[in-house]
């Protein structure tokens, strides 16, 4: 046996020598420019292998070593860069707070060039996270053809459907959210005929009616109590409009929308006047990581369309007391952007309780197709709040969520065409000091994101592969069983 | 091997059979469905790269779907579908003789033509895809390359590994294989329960491909497509119509468009819509579109989910010739949903045009990238990358039509759409003429009076009105009781003005069923 490993350990290294390596190379004094741009960024330990392509024209090959600050070595060689999984684990795992440095070199019309060497720093924070969940779709307006939700694993390129739209046709499943990343409390959303609101909570998997006549609407844009006894839903009357030219492309607004808070052990709703207000709009509630506060936006209502530039939502709280299921008697506003002249969207609390991240825009509520939308970071202890230049983009930055241990954060961003949605991870050090962001590394990445016609949205992590049987979500939501939900009002 | 082949190929009565009813296929084809052919080629976005290629593997009959859509782009060129899809038939045709030979069927002639007569009819349904033929060609041929007869240990043995392979390679030609392999274990009755076993066996271990393939059991078993019976040859003959019609469009054929739909009696509303974008085209909207009533403009409608798929597949030539930007790349991206895979190789050129129109490098180049992996639009593809002066040329010279009014439209109300077109470019005829015909389609006088001064009195300053429009100006001057002397400056022809005042004594009456009155009196407005 060790016979055999020996000698298919010698006919891959001949395979490997004659390989075309780089010799008289000529030295570039640039940057290599690679696809996609992982020059300078940070990576967790554990992240798969960071794949690129060489975005400098054609070429023959392309070399690269890679040398560890803390040792190691590894190198790969091909069309484009692919790196071999375990090495690359060993290499990462032990420059963990250390730096690799990448020397690539190109071989185009005979000639090597090498570039300058850049480095990617890895973070002495791993990602104490299995993965991520989002939603793949393509941007298909009013109406949806396959789509679904996927459940992603970090450390290599395996993606697994965790409900797809072809289980129940003509449907649209979104706004999915997990307690903390704990898929142990999962819920969804089901748009279309058969519409439902998936709720998983102490190994119960129910299906609510999507619409409920009282709330005048459906469960949307959820998130969980830190004790996964509540979860937190708006219900919006929600309308889309399009830009007559292309400054942006859609506008999604509100025409109505309230908070409430689900308690799914009694199956009731918990209703407060003051996060039902006739005048205001309240969307994107969230709990603070010690459940005492809801956080959510709030706006002014305005007519549509003539006022719709002028809907500007600021970040308010209420108190939440999780032992009676009550509000709080008064709520405040933490964040004013209107006063800024902007929006303030998608408030996602570190679970650490320092920072709010929130989406800035220069209106309405649904920034994803705006240019200008960038995320920023509210510190809870200065109440000061700031964009995060290191990880936005002149494209549109939004639809973020933090890691369990709150030192990293993937968002969605269309920098990278201006069109499609793509995942981003960047690092948040004890400092509130943001790294440069990271594109979701796939084996192929020039090839996988060209050809890929879906955006992504609505990411966040999960500490572990999600369960779920799509097949039978599938037949339950094609059947129309409904659990019914009682609606109470908040003391 | 070649005696097996010779003893297929040496009945000349049947070769000479089979050939004849190619022959008609292909005649057919030809003359009558060469529509299904271009809608079958633009129904996907087939990339000869590796990790396409790749994602075939995530369905049964890989080979046959990989085959298939490979030779479907081909489809996109006249004739090359007809010819394509009588080969694959041919190939089904010795195929089945073959298994049926095999299988020492008696009546083989008249079964094998059965299966060729039944595979021909599936093809006029537009769901059949070329790999299902090709499907069931494989199903026959792995039957008949079966070495097993007299031995049925080394039969039973082969069936447990062919049927797997078979549905890996073919899909639901495997279900095909179990079918025949039944019959010759009931033929044959040697060792029957272990071939049944056998056979049986890999047959159930089939649904556990489920979990692979991430499909419904039924679908999977049918992959990719077993059965799709045109149920009546009217409707089949309506779709192909509207096939037809949106290819002569899209090939840039408009006066095959006119002469089509002139000559048929029948006509569709997808007929319509082409026939009045065409006529438009060539500055005759006015003049054409009572032509043919009822008429479709697709400017009363709005895009939906309830909107037919094929107004959704028309809709964006629409707006690309109104110059309409926004609506266009909306509508390209509703007819990708709308395909079979999502993606629709003309629908992906399209946001690519409209996006190098509106100077939206970043994505352009993103479909441009893809685009540049295709058979059929690759080089065109390559070209735009490269920044081709002679080929952006068309797309800058569009630029200028595109809408400059920033305003939030919460719909696709074709008024406001072609309003705006206005405003921004007073010279957009195509626009005016849309306008103005959607007012009287509507039944909106007033709106078209004022429509017309506020768009069109300079565009026919010094010239006469068409004829569409002196008549709705006649209803309308005749309405607001307009002094004698305004008459002329709207109704120019002294016969439209006679004809009209008959008309007035005659209300109603089917001699003037060609005019814009009849139909504002007698005819319902159509949606």
């Amino acid at each position: 046996m060790n016979r055999l490993v020996m000698t298919a350990c010698a006919f891959a290294l001949a395979l490997a020598s004659c390989a075309p390596r780089p010799h008289s190379a000529r030295k570039a004094s640039t940057l290599p420019p690679i696809y996609p741009d992982y020059v300078g960024v940070t990576i967790p330990d554990g992240i798969a292998p960071m794949n690129f392509d060489f975005a400098g024209g054609p070429c023959d090959r392309v070399h690269v070593d890679v040398v560890g600050s803390k040792g190691g070595f590894m190198s790969a060689s091909g069309t484009d860069i692919d790196f071999d999984a375990s090495e690359w684990h060993r290499l990462t795992h032990r420059n963990a707070g250390g730096r690799l440095t990448f020397t690539l070199s190109v071989l185009a019309g005979g000639q090597w060039t090498e570039y300058d060497s850049f480095d990617m720093i890895v973070s002495a924070d791993a990602i104490g996270d299995w993965g991520l969940t989002y939603r793949r779709i393509p941007p298909g307006y009013e109406v949806y053809g396959k789509m679904g939700i996927y459940q992603r694993c970090l450390s290599t390129f395996d993606e697994y459907v965790l409900i797809e739209n072809t289980c129940a046709t003509g449907h649209c499943v979104n706004c999915h959210t997990a307690a903390r990343t704990n898929p142990d409390h999962f819920t969804f959303h089901v748009r279309g005929e058969h519409g439902a609101t998936f709720v998983r909570h102490d190994g119960r998997d129910e299906w609510l009616a999507a619409r409920n006549d009282t709330l005048g609407g459906s469960m949307v844009y959820p998130y969980w109590h830190p004790s996964g006894s509540f979860c937190a839903y708006s219900t919006n009357r929600t309308n889309q409009s399009f830009h007559a030219i292309r400054t942006e492309r859609i506008e999604v607004f509100d025409q109505a929308s309230d908070v409430f808070v689900y308690r799914p052990a009694t199956r009731q709703i918990i209703l407060s006047p003051l996060l039902a207000t006739a005048d205001h709009y309240e969307t994107y509630p969230v709990f603070s990581p010690d459940g005492a506060t809801l956080y959510f936006c709030a706006a002014e209502a305005r007519p549509i369309p003539d006022g719709y530039q002028d809907i500007r939502y600021n970040i308010c709280r209420i108190g939440f007391d999780a032992a009676t299921g009550t509000f709080g008697t008064a709520v405040d506003t933490i964040f004013n952007a209107r006063a800024m002249g902007m929006s303030a969207t998608h408030p996602r609390p570190s679970y650490d309780g320092r920072y709010i991240m929130f989406t800035m825009s220069r209106y309405g509520c649904f920034p994803i197709w705006h240019r200008e939308a960038d995320n920023w970071l509210l510190d809870l202890q200065t109440g000061q709040a700031r964009p995060l230049d290191a990880a936005n983009s002149p494209e549109t930055d939004s639809w973020h969520n933090w890691s369990s241990d709150s030192r990293w954060f993937v968002f969605t961003s269309r920098r990278d065409d201006g069109l499609y949605t793509r995942l981003y991870i960047a690092s948040v050090d004890a400092n509130g000091l943001v790294t440069k962001p990271f594109m979701l590394p796939q084996r192929h990445p020039a090839k996988y994101y060209s050809e890929l016609f879906d955006s992504y949205n609505t990411p966040d992590f999960t500490a572990r592969r999600v369960d779920f049987d799509d097949r039978s979500a599938g037949r339950r939501i094609m059947g129309g069983e409904r659990v019914p939900v009682e609606v109470i009002h908040s003391r | 091997m070649t005696s097996r082949l010779s003893s297929i190929l040496g009945h000349r009565a049947w070769l000479w059979a089979c050939g004849l009813w190619l022959a008609a296929c292909l005649a057919f084809y030809v003359g009558c469905y060469q529509g299904l052919f271009f809608h079958q080629a633009q129904e996907q976005l087939f990339l000869l790269t590796p990790s396409y290629v790749a994602t075939y593997f995530s369905a049964p009959a890989w080979l046959s779907c990989l085959a298939g859509d490979f030779l479907t782009q081909f489809y996109y060129y006249r004739y090359a579908g007809p010819l394509i899809l009588v080969a694959a038939l041919a190939l089904v045709a010795l195929a089945a003789r073959a298994a049926l030979s095999r299988l020492g069927a008696g009546r083989l002639h008249a079964l094998t033509a059965l299966i060729v007569l039944a595979e021909s009819v599936l093809t006029l349904h537009y769901a059949t895809r070329l790999s299902s033929v090709l499907s069931l060609a494989g199903g026959l041929a792995l039957f008949a390359a079966m070495p097993w007869r007299g031995r049925p240990s080394l039969s039973a043995a082969v069936q447990m590994l062919a049927i797997p392979l078979c549905f890996w390679l073919f899909g639901f030609g495997a279900m095909v294989l179990a079918a025949l392999v039944l019959a010759d274990v009931l033929m044959e009755r040697r060792q029957m329960t272990l071939r049944l076993i056998a056979l049986a066996l890999p047959v159930a271990c089939l649904g556990m491909a489920r979990r692979c393939y991430l499909m419904e059991l039924g679908p999977m078993l049918a992959y990719p497509g077993a059965c799709h019976l045109v149920t009546s040859p009217a409707d089949a003959l309506t779709i192909e119509k509207n096939f037809r019609v949106a290819a002569e469009y899209q090939f840039g054929n408009l006066n095959r468009v006119v002469r089509m739909v002139d000559a048929d009696a029948h006509h569709t509303d997808v007929q319509l819509f082409y026939y009045n974008l065409a006529m438009a085209r060539r500055g005759q909207l006015p003049e054409a579109v009572m032509r043919h009533m009822p008429t479709f403009l697709g400017t009363l409608g709005r895009i939906g989910p309830q909107t037919p798929h094929f107004v959704i597949w028309g809709m964006d030539e629409l707006y690309w010739a109104l110059g309409d930007m926004t609506f266009c790349e909306r509508a390209a991206i509703m007819s990708s949903v709308f395909t079979r895979s999502n993606r629709n190789i003309f629908k992906v050129r399209r946001l690519a045009e409209v996006n190098l129109v509106t100077g939206d490098t970043l994505a352009a180049r993103k479909y441009l990238r893809l685009l540049g992996h295709t058979h059929v639009a690759g080089r065109w593809a390559d070209r735009l990358l490269r920044a081709d002066s002679a080929a952006m040329r068309p797309y800058m010279a569009k630029r200028q039509w595109i809408n400059r009014i920033d305003t939030l439209r919460q719909t696709d109300r074709a008024h406001d759409i072609l309003t705006e077109l206005l405003q921004s470019n007073p010279d957009n005829r195509l626009a005016l003429d849309y306008l103005l015909c959607t007012d009287l389609m509507a039944k909106d006088l007033r709106q078209f009076v004022a429509d017309y001064l506020r768009f069109g009195a300079d565009a026919w300053r010094g010239r006469q009105l068409p004829e569409l429009y002196q008549q709705a100006f006649c209803l309308a001057l005749s309405v607001q009781k307009a002094p004698p002397s305004e008459w002329p400056h709207y109704v120019s022809d002294p016969a439209i003005r006679r004809r009209f005042d008959a008309y007035c004594r005659e209300r109603g009456h089917r001699n003037f069923s060609d005019t814009y009155w009849y139909y504002f009196d007698k005819s319902k407005i159509r949606k």
